[in-house]
Order: structure tokens, then sequence, then C-alpha cells
């Protein structure tokens, strides 16, 4: 990654983490806000800053961080630009654990039941993963077994949905798929960020092999890459990055398939390079979308996730129709 | 670690839907010299060079595959026949990822690979391409970029899988010239070739295989007899030995 971008990225990400501080609903000047974070001698904005907006950008970077960078290992490994951190399923699988406790009344009685069983949900689509795929490194088994657990996880969340006695709790478990980063705390950070930030440092370990990759699987092989280990560690850093992502802020999706396709070309699509800018695009993206709800429908709870499929969506539109381009 | 003077695999035999891809295969393959492997499309030719390189679950022994991976890299390069380049990386970066078995874990590549790809960039007449996206290239260049590759990694052996299918005569005849002087230097080559003519003309012994099974070895004028080529490849073919190597005219498809 050249200079130019590293600068420039770090600088968007670090410009809106300040951004993202300074807006919200208790409409207070950027300097008092600025001065709460360190000095308290209004308790009140003290307490909005330190245990309400801080906790809240340092999630919206983490998650976008570990998203974005997911995003560009997934493609890496797969060496398809379509692919996307929520192709294991172990979004889908995270979801279904969180689904589970907010209809059995869990997630009320016990605070960190939700994210906890998120994690549990994760953990048990990586297991069921590694026993689909087999011992062998080859990465198409990998991508039909996420498929599957994919499917059954969305089966089993809509089942949910599907028998809950309790509209209210159906509602609210709607609502949370939808994914949002209102209202976390540092408990959330504590909770998410050892999982994220492992899983991305995890991942970084197998830049050298994406990057031989490039040539094919044999070719990587022949040059010394372990493929059984790469997909063994692509599939346990994806599992802790996604899973701890969903488990905190819910599902938020088209960050991995959208940020490493709008850096490949400032990286010249070298595979290595574009894990670095991607974790810092993903922050960037992130944070900007997490200020934009707040901006845009202040009163009606936008929800993260929502606004991302809205941009998302059509970008993935855009991204197959050059894609039909450049195909003969 | 000590590079080792030969490679030797001994009796490999692959089996794939209960039937064999390559049956009880023996060779040896010296530094020094450059070998030809051909045979009929399917007779296991690419089989036996995965094998060789341990990329294939297979019985028998590959002196190659018995190496840890990062020695077997330093060891051997391998340029499969697929030609795989996934991203539009630079054409300069696409080379260099050939010197990926020397670089430490985490370390960035040392200058002096830039000079090194800048070399083989312009033994392969390439030197007008090092910024270029490497999936901008047309057929005949890829396979020249992706060979360029194997042959940055600098190891003592390499397994080439037709390196020169695809290409103009004056690139082929460039490329199998190539790997001859490479084995003058002291590599030892292993290629695969459909070309009779250039691979009888450039390498100094054959390896024929046919349905899994080594059926010649030897030098071309030996191996190469009309009566061969009419049972392995099934056609007939005009041979003359000429003072420039073998002359070889393919006539007609023989009938079973």
């Amino acid at each position: 990654m050249s200079a130019r971008l590293a600068y420039g990225l770090t600088g968007l990400v670090g410009a809106l983490m300040l951004a993202s501080l300074l807006i919200g609903p208790a409409n207070v000047p950027p300097v008092q806000s600025l001065r709460a974070l360190f000095i308290a001698d209004d308790p009140l904005m003290a307490l909005v800053m330190r245990e309400l907006r801080l906790p809240r950008s340092l999630l919206a970077a983490l998650i976008g961080a570990g998203l974005g960078l997911s995003g560009a290992v997934m493609q890496g490994y797969l060496r398809n630009p379509l692919a996307e951190p929520g192709l294991l399923g172990v979004s889908g699988a995270a979801a279904l654990g969180a689904v589970i406790t907010l209809q059995t009344g869990l997630a009320s009685a016990f605070a960190l039941a939700l994210p906890m069983a998120a994690l549990l949900g994760a953990g048990l689509a990586v297991g069921l993963l590694a026993l689909l795929a087999g011992p062998r490194g080859g990465s198409l088994t990998l991508i039909l077994a996420g498929i599957g657990v994919s499917a059954l996880a969305g089966a089993g969340v809509t089942l949910v949905l599907n028998l809950s006695p309790d509209p209210f709790a159906a509602n609210e478990a709607l609502f949370w798929l939808m994914g949002s980063l209102t209202d976390r705390s540092w408990t959330h950070v504590a909770l998410a960020a050892p999982f994220i930030l492992g899983g991305m440092a995890l991942l970084a370990t197998q830049a050298r092999a994406l990057d031989a990759l490039t040539l094919g699987e044999d070719a990587a092989a022949s040059l010394g890459i372990d493929l059984v280990r790469l997909r063994l560690v692509v599939m346990l850093g994806l599992a802790s990055v996604v899973g701890a992502a969903t488990a905190v802020a819910g599902a938020i999706g088209f960050v991995g398939l959208v940020v490493p396709h709008l850096l490949r070309r400032a990286v010249r699509a070298r595979p290595a390079a574009l894990l670095v800018a991607s974790a810092l695009g993903g922050a960037a993206m992130v944070l900007a979308a997490d200020i934009a709800v707040r901006l845009i429908l202040p009163e009606r709870d936008l929800k993260l996730g929502v606004l991302m499929a809205i941009i998302g969506a059509p970008f993935f539109l855009h991204l197959i129709f050059r894609h039909r381009l450049t195909q003969v | 670690m000590p590079q080792p003077e030969s490679i030797t695999a001994t009796g490999l035999s692959v089996r794939r839907n209960g039937r064999h891809a390559l049956r009880d295969v023996s060779f040896t393959l010296q530094r020094g010299e450059c070998v030809g492997l051909i045979g009929p499309n399917g007779a296991g030719k690419t089989t036996l060079l995965r094998a060789v390189f341990g990329l294939e679950q297979c019985e028998g022994q590959s002196s190659l595959a018995a190496l840890p991976a990062s020695d077997r890299a330093r060891c051997a390069a391998y340029l499969p026949q697929g030609r795989v380049i996934a991203w539009p990386v630079p054409v300069r970066d696409l080379v260099a990822l050939g010197r990926l078995p020397y670089v430490e874990r985490g370390s960035r590549l040392p200058t002096q690979v830039a000079d090194m790809v800048n070399d083989v960039l312009d033994q392969l007449d390439l030197s007008g391409f090092a910024e270029r996206d490497a999936t901008a290239l047309s057929g005949g260049e890829t396979a020249r970029v992706l060979l360029a590759r194997a042959l940055v990694q600098q190891t003592p052996f390499i397994l080439a899988d037709e390196p020169a299918a695809g290409l103009d005569p004056a690139h082929q005849i460039s490329v199998m010239r190539l790997f001859h002087e490479r084995a003058a230097q002291g590599q030892g080559v292993l290629v695969t070739c459909h070309d009779l003519t250039l691979a009888a003309r450039f390498c100094a012994r054959l390896i024929v295989l046919l349905d899994g099974k080594l059926v010649a070895e030897g030098p071309p004028e030996q191996v190469l007899t009309p009566k061969l080529l009419a049972e392995v490849f099934a056609i007939s073919a005009r041979v003359e030995v000429t003072p420039q190597g073998l002359n070889l005219s393919q006539m007609d498809v023989l009938a079973d």
C-alpha cells in the first residue's frame, strides 16, 4: 500500500471518529463535548461522551475494520471479487443464537446472554463447517459447506420467528436483526474487541498466502504455502471477527463486499496490501454510516444494517453490471 | 540446506475413481539435464508432475515430495498447466512472487528482487511489460509471465507443464531453448511438451507415458521411432536423423 493511501485512509478514519464523537441527540458544541471526554466538570455530558459516544464510535471502527479485512481475506482466498464474509454462514449462526435469547427472554434476564449466545452460535457454525469441509485444503468445499450452514441458520431464525408466541418479542428480534450500534456500552466493546482484534491478527498472518494464491492453488502450494493451514486460519479468523461483530451489532452486510472493491485499484490489486487498506476503509465506512443514521432520521432510529444495505445493494448491482461488461 | 543433485521418483501410482491415472512410474532427474515428458492427452503427464511435487495423493516415493514444504519450494519450481492469474496485479509483482520461498515471514521482499525480476523479464522478451496489469495480457504473454515467475524462483530443479502450449513458433523455440540452456548451466528440467520435434531437439532424454505407464525412456533418436509413434500416439510419421537433430514429419492418424 502506498504511503499516500495509508495516510489518507488513516486520516479519514480519524476525522470520522471525531465526527462520530461530536454528533448526537444531546446538541452540545464540539469543544465542550471533547472537553467532557477528559474533564468531568459537567457530569451528565461526561457520561454521554464517555459511556455512550466513545464506546459507540470505537465499536463502529472496530467492527468496520474487522468486516473490511474479512471481506478482503474472503475475496483473496476464493479469488472471487463477489465473495464476502457472510458466505461462511457464521453471521447467520450468530444471529440465530441471538434471536433465540430474545425469544426465550434470556436476553432481558441477563444482559450478556444475547452476545454470548451469538458467539456460541458462531462457534458451533465453525465446528460444523470444519466437519463438512473435510480434511483436504480445497476452497470450494468450504464455500459449499458455508452455503449449507448459512441456509440452516437462516431457516432456524425464521423458524424461531414463525413459532414466536409473543409478537413483541418477534418484533424485537426483527429489529435486532437489522443491525445497529445504538446504546452500545463498554461491556460490548470488552466482549467484542478480543475476538475481533484476535481474529484480525490471525487473518493478517496469511497475507503472504493470499498473495501466492494469485497464481492458483497448485502454484501457491509449490511456493511452500500450506493450504490446509490457510483454510483453517481463514475459517477461525473469519468466524471470530464476524461472530463477535454480529454478536454486538447485529447483521451488518455489504461492508466486506464493497470496501475491498472500492480499494482494489488503489493497491493495484495486491491481496496482501488490500488487507490493511480494507481494514481502514471498513472502519471509515461503518463510522460514516453510523453517523448518517444519526443525521438522516434522528428520531426514528434508522438501523445501521438497513442503511448499509440501501447503499450497498445498488453498488452490488453496479459491480455485476461492470463484471458483465468485462466478460466477453 | 545442501541442495540435492537429483530428484528420484519410485513406484508412483495414483488411483482416481477406481482407475489408475498413474501406474508404478519410476525415474530420476539429474541436475544439468533437460528431460522431456511426452505422451498423448490423458496419459498422466500432469498427474506425474503433481505426484512428484507432492500435490497429488499417491503411492510410492518422491524425494521431492518428501521435503518439508519450505525446503521443497527452494529445491524445485513448479509451473502448472492451468494459467491462473487471479488479480490484475502489476506483472513485476506477479513475477516477484517466485521469491516468496526466500522471504522470512512478515518481512518485505529485498531490493535485489527487482533486479532479478528485470533480468528474467528481459530473457523472456517481456521487458516492456513490467508495469502492465497481469490480467490484461494475451495468452502467449500470460504463459511467458508465469514462466518468468517460475524462473525467478532460481531453484536447482524446474518442473514445467506445457510451458510452450499456445505460444507462437518463435516463442516456442525460445522457451525450449531457454530450458536447454538452463540445463547446460546446471539446472534439472522436466518439461511436458506436445511438439515432438521441439522435444527431440531440446531435450537430451525423453520419458514417454501411455495410460499412466512409463512405456519408453531414453535419448530422442532411440525413443521416437515410427513404431513407438504408431503405438503411443497412433500416428504415422517419417523420422530422419539430421545434423541439426531429429527431423520428424507427422503424416497421418492411424486407424485402430
